[in-house]
């Protein structure tokens, strides 16, 4: 929690925090981690740590976006497949099938590349590919949901079918969604850097931390380079999991399904 | 005869944050070779732990406190490989739901044969026959087609059978059956009393019954112990104890059913025992049933009343005792008691006298 | 006026082989005003299907359930119609049948007639959670604050929030502990007295609705077997089935003898034998058996068994 935490201020402290601009340039090329650049400095002097904090701020953002987009789209139409049944249950499900069957690297550095790598394509491309997930899940909540009592209940009184779902259907059905979203963040961003990495993401200079790996990668002797973006992703990541799974043992024994 | 099993002020404990709560908080029966006993309480009485307790199943951190004996040996002592020889072996149980027991993806024989070839060391053959009989002892038709089929292929009375062979496979002289047919319709129910009857004469085999239900143990079990918050409130011959029952609490469940065929129509409100159960963490001080009995006294609170004989008994095996101050028998047999502490007595005199004057 | 009436309904479901399986096989009731008419029968009888249909909650695949003669029109994609709130259920597991994620008030309050003046609206909820012995306060708290009598008490109370004329009990306590079968029994029995209303009390325990129930309907795989006032049920039961329910209660007796159990299983559904569906376990089973018998009268109800033409049942000893 703490490292999630102090992810995100970073993210939007960025400018205070960092010693440089991301952008800076400086003769000190590829110079070791020292007091004045305490991860080093690329191949265009550019300081790795001010790099990174940028990174932050532009990484965590998107990576939030493309959750919540998929969380909206994807429970949306989980919601309306579960609910409605028959038809609609089935197109829904057999398009999530159609996403689902490919890796979802792949997916996604097949859309970008045919939209033409840009931030913009490569957020659209990840929502596209996460959306199927959060559709699956939400569409197993409302199905277990009809089949309890309280909504039974709820129409027996008069209620009606649309204010029923509002009442008893989306606030019982979200639990298992959020805690999927804690951890696609995470594989947000990691596939967001992916991307980047293949050149189809954000593009340079801007200070996207799978673009900077993949610069390191370049000169492997100057470690520190591709190693620091390298653990920030890990760190974060490894937040967003270690939270995710906090969340899910606390709401629900039930494991969250939808992959 | 000696009894088979005997615990002795057993009371067992669980943690819990920064502390430990009972569950069990004194109680002392015995079973005796070839004779179905009656565990009688509502929820939250301790009534199941007193069963897992006799197959070390408890929660992870339970503490047990007292004695028990099976067949001269000490369970308190026993280490992880001798529970596992006697669980079976020697103690089998069976619980309410055989869904939860059975395996769903394997075969009813091989379930049987896995039991029976890993702890007695079976041949796969033998096994066979054996798991064969076992499943004719249970009175279950057709048991060849039976030891290929899986469990949900069987109805729930069925099941209930299934697990009681697989309970009975390695020859146990007690088996421990917690809540066996709360689950099942009344019709199956009675196909499984009349089992557990059967199997206990035919086998010499001790049964000790847990249910809620006292009806069952009006003509299953020979002797009943009734339950409350972690303690014997009384016990008895079970025809002595529906009949003439000595303590509030027996007395309040024996009423609190709904009348039946015998007692005349209904249309009444149901006489429901005022207040809500205690468990053994939340019994007050002194008697568990103060808070809730028609008939406490001043001196049901400071201390726990002890189980003492109603009478004389005609054995040792046959006796009635009861726990209360109220109800317990005249001073002139008080006095001739074992062990009923000094501080007792001056205030039981006093306190029978008045009971005297009640009645 | 009848409040409600079932006539020869019949669900029926697709089974594993896609064969049709029915689940109610032609049942028909009666609930009039202040009656309590207990439903009773083991699993797989089709008691559940039966309170579905009853309430309105499913359509059933043949027959009609009428509300003061009007047909009961199933939950659909539409509001339910004023007339059918009427008509309510209260259901077997309290833990579910209350959303987890409202304040109680705010479910009871769904139920208000919109007639009723928006100032009256609170008061009427809480009118009816005292009406079942809780205290108004309960309104303010969460589900899960509660123990199972007192939802399902709660549950009763958001069924009395319409008003209803018939309310369909299925099960209620069965999955209750002692003292919360007493707490909600004693609550259903006061209200039909206070309200007059009707009530199908559906249950497998038969001494239970012995205890409750004016008329006393006994149901055998999807049928009703037999029908009677209730005490007259206890006295002389008409069909063996019946009388296997009763002989199965365990009672609390001197030298009580074991339960009676009834010999075999309950046929498969999807594969009742012809003739009367008991036939196969019924221990006074003869030759006219393998023609089904219809429900014919018995004393001053009905029972579905050919022995009725004859001396009826051989009287159980004791």
């Amino acid at each position: 929690m703490i490292i999630a935490a102090a992810w995100a201020l970073v993210a939007v402290l960025a400018p205070m925090l960092a010693p440089y601009g991301p952008l800076d340039q400086s003769s000190d090329i590829y110079a070791e981690p020292s007091a004045s650049h305490a991860f080093g400095t690329d191949e265009l002097g550019r300081d790795v740590l001010s790099r990174v904090i940028y990174g932050a701020q532009l990484s965590i953002p998107l990576a939030l976006s493309i959750v919540v987009s998929a969380l909206v789209i994807g429970g949306l139409l989980g919601m309306i497949a579960g609910y409605l049944g028959k038809f609609a249950d089935e197109a829904i499900m057999r398009l999530t099938d159609l996403v689902f069957a490919f890796p979802q690297i792949i997916l996604a550095m097949a859309v970008t590349a045919a939209l033409g790598p840009s931030t913009a394509n490569a957020v659209l491309a990840l929502v596209i590919v996460s959306w199927p997930a959060y559709a699956r899940v939400i569409r197993g909540a409302v199905l277990s949901i009809r089949g309890e009592d309280y909504l039974n209940s709820s129409r027996m009184l008069g209620v009606g079918p649309l204010k029923a779902l509002r009442k008893d259907v989306v606030p019982n059905s979200f639990g298992p969604a959020i805690v999927l979203a804690t951890l696609e963040f995470g594989n947000a961003i990691l596939l967001l850097a992916a991307l980047s990495f293949l050149g189809l993401g954000p593009r340079p200079p801007a200070p996207e931390w799978g673009a900077m790996i993949a610069l390191g990668t370049n000169d492997i002797s100057r470690w520190w380079v591709s190693v620091f973006p390298g653990l920030a992703i890990l760190t974060v990541v490894l937040a967003c999991n270690i939270i995710g799974d906090a969340l899910r043992d606390r709401l629900d024994p039930h494991a969250v399904g939808g992959r | 005869m000696q009894p088979i099993l005997q615990m002795k002020n057993v009371g067992i404990s669980l943690p819990a944050l920064n502390t430990r709560f009972d569950v069990l908080s004194d109680v002392s029966l015995e079973v005796y070779p070839g004779e179905v006993v009656g565990v009688a309480g509502e929820s939250g009485s301790g009534k199941s732990m007193t069963g897992k307790a006799l197959l070390n199943l408890l929660p992870a951190g339970a503490q047990v406190r007292g004695e028990i004996n099976f067949n001269g040996v000490d369970l308190r002592k026993l280490d992880e490989r001798g529970w596992r020889e006697l669980r079976g072996g020697k103690i089998a149980m069976v619980s309410q739901d055989p869904t939860a027991s059975l395996h769903p993806m394997l075969t009813v024989g091989e379930q049987l044969t896995d039991h029976l070839r890993t702890h007695l060391g079976y041949k796969k053959t033998t096994a066979r026959k054996r798991a064969c009989e076992l499943l004719e002892q249970v009175r279950i038709a057709d048991p060849d087609r039976a030891l290929k089929s899986f469990p949900h292929q069987f109805s729930g009375g069925m099941r209930q059978r299934i697990s009681i062979a697989i309970a009975l496979a390695a020859g146990p002289k007690l088996v421990v059956a917690d809540e066996p047919t709360t689950a099942l319709d009344v019709t199956v129910q009675a196909g499984i009393l009349h089992l557990f009857r059967q199997l206990s004469k035919e086998m010499d085999l001790s049964v000790i019954f847990i249910t809620h239900d006292l009806g069952v143990l009006s003509a299953l079990a020979e002797r009943t112990y009734i339950v409350y918050a972690g303690r014997i409130m009384e016990t008895a011959p079970t025809d002595e104890l529906t009949g003439h029952p000595r303590h509030p609490y027996a007395k309040a469940l024996l009423q609190a059913r709904p009348e039946t065929v015998d007692s005349g129509a209904g249309r009444g409100v149901l006489r429901p025992i005022p207040g809500q159960p205690v468990t053994a963490s939340t019994a007050p001080a002194g008697c568990p049933f103060a808070t809730r009995c028609p008939d406490r006294i001043e001196a049901c609170t400071p201390l726990v009343p002890p189980l003492v004989p109603v009478s004389e008994p005609a054995s040792q095996r046959n006796q009635h005792l009861v726990a209360c101050v109220v109800h317990a028998p005249a001073p002139s047999l008080g006095e001739s008691l074992p062990g009923s502490g000094a501080p007792q007595d001056s205030s039981k005199a006093t306190v029978d006298s008045k009971a005297k004057d009640r009645v | 006026m009848t409040l409600l009436e079932i006539s020869d309904v019949v669900v029926e479901y697709r089974g594993a082989n896609k064969k049709k399986v029915a689940a109610v096989n032609g049942v028909s009731l009666s609930v009039e005003p202040g009656q309590i008419v207990g439903l009773v029968g083991e699993s797989g009888c089709g008691k559940s299907s039966l309170a579905r249909v009853a309430s309105g909650l499913i359509k059933p695949s043949a027959g009609t359930v009428k509300l003061k003669g009007h047909t009961v029109s199933p939950l659909g994609w539409r509001r339910r119609d004023d007339a059918q709130l009427g008509l309510q259920m209260v259901f077997q597991n309290p833990y579910s049948s209350l959303n987890p994620r409202r304040r109680i008030g705010d479910q009871l309050m769904d139920g208000v007639p919109a007639s009723m003046p928006s100032r009256r609206r609170r008061d009427h909820a809480l009118e009816q959670l005292e009406r079942v012995g809780m205290h108004p306060e309960a309104a303010t708290r969460f589900p899960h604050q509660f123990s199972g009598g007192q939802l399902q008490r709660i549950a009763i109370a958001r069924a009395l929030v319409t008003d209803p004329s018939v309310i369909i009990a299925d099960e209620p306590v069965t999955a209750l502990d002692a003292s919360g079968q007493v707490q909600v029994v004693n609550t259903l029995l006061n209200l039909v007295k206070e309200l007059n209303v009707g009530m199908l009390f559906i249950s497998h325990d038969l001494a239970l609705v012995h205890h409750i129930a004016d008329v006393t309907a006994v149901m055998y795989l999807g049928k009703i077997v037999e029908t009677a006032k209730t005490e007259a049920l206890w006295q002389r039961p008409g069909h063996p089935y019946t009388s296997a329910l009763m002989d199965a209660i365990p009672r609390v007796q001197q030298n009580a003898k074991l339960p009676k159990p009834l010999k075999g299983e309950i046929p498969d559904p999807a594969n009742v034998p012809k003739g009367c569906p008991f036939r196969s376990r019924c221990p006074h089973a003869f030759e006219k058996c393998v023609e089904a018998p219809p429900l014919m009268p018995h004393g001053q109800g009905k029972a579905a068994c050919w022995l009725i033409q004859g001396a009826g049942i051989p009287v159980r000893a004791g």
